[in-house]
């Protein structure tokens, strides 16, 4: 079986490749046509158009949607249940919860770190401990139990902030209702690289210990029988889960369902074994979303959609037929 | 020579009675011990604590005189095995991936070494599980479940093997296969211990039988001492005869 180790490079290099692919064609796409030659040569206006807005778009929504599809399938391999994301446990809410705290509260910057992220991290991490706290009183909970308690973290995530809209001056308001739209948006060169400091150091944190997590999407005994050290395997579970999900909420506001549909997909292709999974999650999800947002600038253009409202379309019933199917297998 | 495990006094408390209360016993290589009593008598909290999974006993519990939670969980791994009542799975792994899990703790890099496929390969041979090695584990049979993880724990090579009830909901072909297996093991050396509620598989295979009641241990000896009708109908309540099978083995007829 050095077959297992070509069977890696094999799956890994291919998303890789679609990844790649989509890095270079969907920056070519949209309103206006422009052609690499023009924009290389730097000719006004594909220059422009090429390296001020629609690259940085596209690099961000690449790594965004890496990103949430990674902290899908950790929060899968976290909590033994293909339901659970950052956005059906109610992380995202939670994270977008500190984001407008943040703006409402007037915070800029903590320490020379953007407020707003910081404050997406806290609001994850508290509700995937919360989350987390419920499920696995009394060792195990079905992911019913556990959809439910994200339903009503969502809720209360909610509503408090329509409290916190009701309660901001006019300014803040409009901020906050533009922020909450999310989207995928133009961003400057610092921020992305700040971004991709971020996210991907997290990603690879969760990826050498890929042979832990397939245990643990066993078991937490079945691993620390196995020589785990369950706690601490957990523990980084917690901060990276946040963190990713959290630094990409800042940034390109909550995002659903690129966390369910990437990890169970290639879970069908694939199977489980987290050493591919968790590489070929991200390069998918990266295309995956870049590929939707690339959809929403350009389906209604000049129009844009955010990109939410594609993924949702498109996740929204694929998370329909995955319950039915689950909750048939749960029957049998 | 020193034995691989000794527990004096070993007990567990969550609130109420004590689950498993002062448990003094000794167990040796090269034994297939099993462990009986009703519902409730402290068997799996006993195996828990052995594998280091409970932690906050009273008592000792030492494994070559150290508790399992003093030592370092890796090299306990490599020591000591252990394989839980039933295992839910959710995600597709193969019965491979199942088995190779349990080499987790003899390698470090993100692949598995020479070393470790051969004792996947070996380990899917002595079970008898080769013939469905690729297929997803949710779709084996209960009987063929519980062989994928046994195999796991023998990939693991360890020196001893703990198991909680393997043989629940099996059928007849896949209880006795399983328990040869093991006696096979603790012939080649290896420490077996085995919660069962079967009496019949415990008197046909076992060189030793600890009867646990109420937390306490109740008898712990040969099959033929421990399974007195006079001992069956004090533990679980129900009246028994003895008889002699093929072998000279005892075997239990419940009247």
């Amino acid at each position: 079986m050095a077959d297992s180790r070509r069977r890696f490079w094999i799956s890994v290099l291919s998303t890789a490749a679609v990844a790649m692919a989509v890095l270079c064609i969907a920056p070519l796409i949209g309103s206006t046509s422009i052609n690499y030659s023009r924009a290389l040569a730097g000719l006004s206006p594909d220059n422009e158009i090429l390296f001020y807005t629609r690259l940085p778009r596209v690099l961000l929504a690449l790594l965004a949607g890496g990103a949430l599809a990674v902290a899908g399938v950790l929060f899968q391999a976290m909590l033994r249940d293909a339901l659970a994301t950052p956005y059906t446990l109610g992380v995202s809410s939670g994270a977008s919860l500190g984001a407008v705290a943040a703006i409402c509260l007037g915070w800029r910057e903590v320490g020379h770190l953007p407020a707003i992220w910081l404050a997406s991290f806290a609001g994850a991490a508290v509700v995937l401990f919360l989350v987390m706290g419920v499920a696995t009183e009394g060792r195990r909970m079905s992911s019913f139990t556990l959809l439910l308690a994200g339903v009503s973290i969502n809720t209360i995530c909610l509503a408090a902030i329509l409290f916190l809209q009701y309660i901001a001056t006019f300014g803040q308001t409009f901020a906050i209702v533009r922020w909450l739209m999310g989207g995928i948006d133009a961003v400057d060169y610092s921020t992305l690289a700040w971004f991709a400091a971020a996210v991907l150091p997290a990603v690879g944190l969760i990826f050498l210990r890929a042979r832990d997590w397939n245990l643990m999407a066993v078991g937490e005994d079945w691993a620390a029988a196995r020589g785990v050290s369950v706690s601490r395997l957990m523990l980084s579970g917690y901060v990276l889960g946040s963190f990713l999900a959290g630094s990409v909420t800042a940034l390109a506001g909550p995002i659903g369902f690129v966390g369910l549909i990437v990890p169970h997909a290639l879970r069908l292709k694939l199977g489980a074994d987290h050493r591919l999974l968790l590489p070929c999650s991200f390069f998918t999800g990266a295309a995956f979303l870049a590929i939707c947002d690339t959809l929403a600038r350009t389906v209604l253009a000049p129009t844009e959609i955010p990109v939410g409202v594609v993924t949702a379309l498109l996740g929204g019933p694929f998370f329909i037929w995955l319950l039915r199917s689950k909750r048939r297998s749960l029957w049998l | 020579m020193t034995p691989l495990y000794s527990l004096l006094e070993a007990g567990m408390r969550y609130t109420g009675p004590p689950v498993l209360d002062a448990v003094t016993l000794t167990f040796d290589a090269a034994q297939l011990v099993t462990i009986i009593g009703p519902n409730g008598a402290g068997k799996s909290t006993l195996l828990g604590i052995m594998a280091g999974l409970r932690p906050g006993h009273t008592g000792r519990c030492e494994y070559r005189g150290i508790e399992p939670e003093h030592w370092p969980r890796r090299a306990f791994a490599r020591k000591v095995a252990f394989i839980p009542q039933s295992l839910r799975v959710e995600f597709p792994f193969t019965a491979e991936q199942v088995v190779l899990m349990g080499r987790t703790p003899h390698c470090d890099g993100l692949f598995e070494s020479p070393a470790d496929l051969e004792a996947v390969e070996s380990a899917l041979a002595i079970t008898g599980t080769l013939p469905f090695r690729h297929r997803d584990f949710r779709s084996l049979s209960g009987g063929e479940r519980q062989l994928v993880i046994l195999a796991s724990a023998v990939a693991q090579q360890p020196e001893t093997l703990l198991l909680d009830e393997p043989t629940t909901f099996l059928d007849l072909q896949h209880q006795v296969a399983i328990y040869r297996l093991l006696r096979d093991l603790s012939r080649r050396g290896m420490l077996v211990v085995a919660v069962t509620h079967d009496l019949n598989l415990a008197a046909a295979f076992a060189d030793r039988i600890v009867v646990l009641n109420s937390g306490r241990v109740a008898a712990d000896a040969t099959p033929a001492e421990v399974l007195a009708p006079e001992r069956i109908l004090e533990v679980f309540g129900v009246a028994s005869e003895l008889h002699r099978g093929p072998e000279g083995r005892p075997w239990i007829v419940y009247g």
